[in-house]
């Protein structure tokens, strides 16, 4: 571990990365992959494999672009807070938007 | 216990303080894009006919876009890594890319809003183009902020200044790029 690495404080692990134009290699073939998942028009299963293709995207960007791989436990933590507030968003929001009675959209006119 | 080191930042934990401060900041922007994403679903799951509102978006553009942030996550991250290694000439040079990849961004962004504008949607047109224009302008308002500390730590690396917020900056534009991730294939792609 060089000095000017431990100067900046990462974590040991964080000079052997896997090659960073590799993991943009893969984001963008998530991307093709995206493209023609979204011409397949397939209702449900479309939107799933959609978001499921974006969140390894997600994850690649987050574990090896920003590092999130190597920090200490609680940085983490602290980003799965965030996370953990969006699932109860969600699941409070569930009963209202979804099983209440349909309501009209006013569209602009004009 | 804080520490002043040799490079200019402080620690109180076994992260940098100012790498520390950052994820804190993002995990309050995961709250306020999660919660407009979280909410676009729900209203999704229950407006079925948004799928054709989203057909009216520009996919190629969006596509184009998320190329842009891709790389330009890329350049950033090597800036970083240039910066490890001592070579500051060359990191602020992929800073620079980083810029012009937000500004060719931002120019997609426009054509594409006076595009739809000129179609008719607008974001009072219905909820959908709200969100679209809420979500998306809100986004590029986020590339906009990027693009300004990139460009101040950018010329302070030219002077030989505070090279760990190279780190820091990067970490930023990462984020925005995984916001992106995620708005592109749910406004243009699920149509």
């Amino acid at each position: 571990m060089t000095e000017e690495t431990e100067e900046f404080g990462h974590a040991k692990d964080a000079s052997q990365h896997p090659s960073y134009l590799l993991i943009w290699a893969v984001l963008v073939s998530g991307l093709i992959v995206s493209l023609f998942i979204g011409y397949m028009q397939l209702p449900v299963l479309t939107t799933v494999l959609i978001f499921t293709v974006a969140i390894f995207k997600a994850y690649l960007v987050i574990a090896y672009y920003m590092h999130l791989k190597y920090e200490p436990f609680f940085v983490v933590v602290i980003m799965a807070a965030g996370l953990a507030a969006l699932y109860f968003l969600f699941f409070g929001l569930v009963p209202d938007i979804v099983y209440s009675p349909p309501v009209v959209e006013v569209v602009a006119t004009e | 216990m804080s520490t002043a080191l040799s490079s200019g930042f402080r620690e109180a934990t076994e992260v940098p303080t100012g790498r520390l401060g950052m994820w804190w900041f993002l995990a309050s922007e995961v709250v306020i894009f999660g919660g407009l994403i979280v909410t676009y679903l729900l209203y999704r799951w229950v407006h079925p006919e948004w799928g054709l509102h989203a057909s009216n978006t520009i996919n190629a553009a969006g596509a184009f876009n998320t190329i842009v942030l891709l790389t330009s996550s890329l350049t950033v991250v090597k800036a970083h890594e240039a910066v490890e290694h001592g070579e500051n000439e060359r990191a602020a040079r992929l800073l620079g890319y980083t810029l012009i990849g937000g500004l060719i961004f931002l120019c997609v962004k426009a054509y594409e809003y006076y595009h739809e504008i000129h179609e008719g949607f607008t974001p009072v047109t219905n909820l959908f183009w709200s969100y679209y224009y809420g979500m998306t302008g809100l986004h590029a308002l986020h590339v906009v902020g990027g693009m300004v500390a990139i460009f101040v730590v950018m010329m302070a690396l030219r002077r030989g200044q505070n090279e760990h917020r190279v780190e820091y900056v990067g970490i930023y534009w990462h984020f925005v790029d995984v916001v992106w991730i995620f708005l592109f294939p749910l406004l243009y792609l699920a149509s």
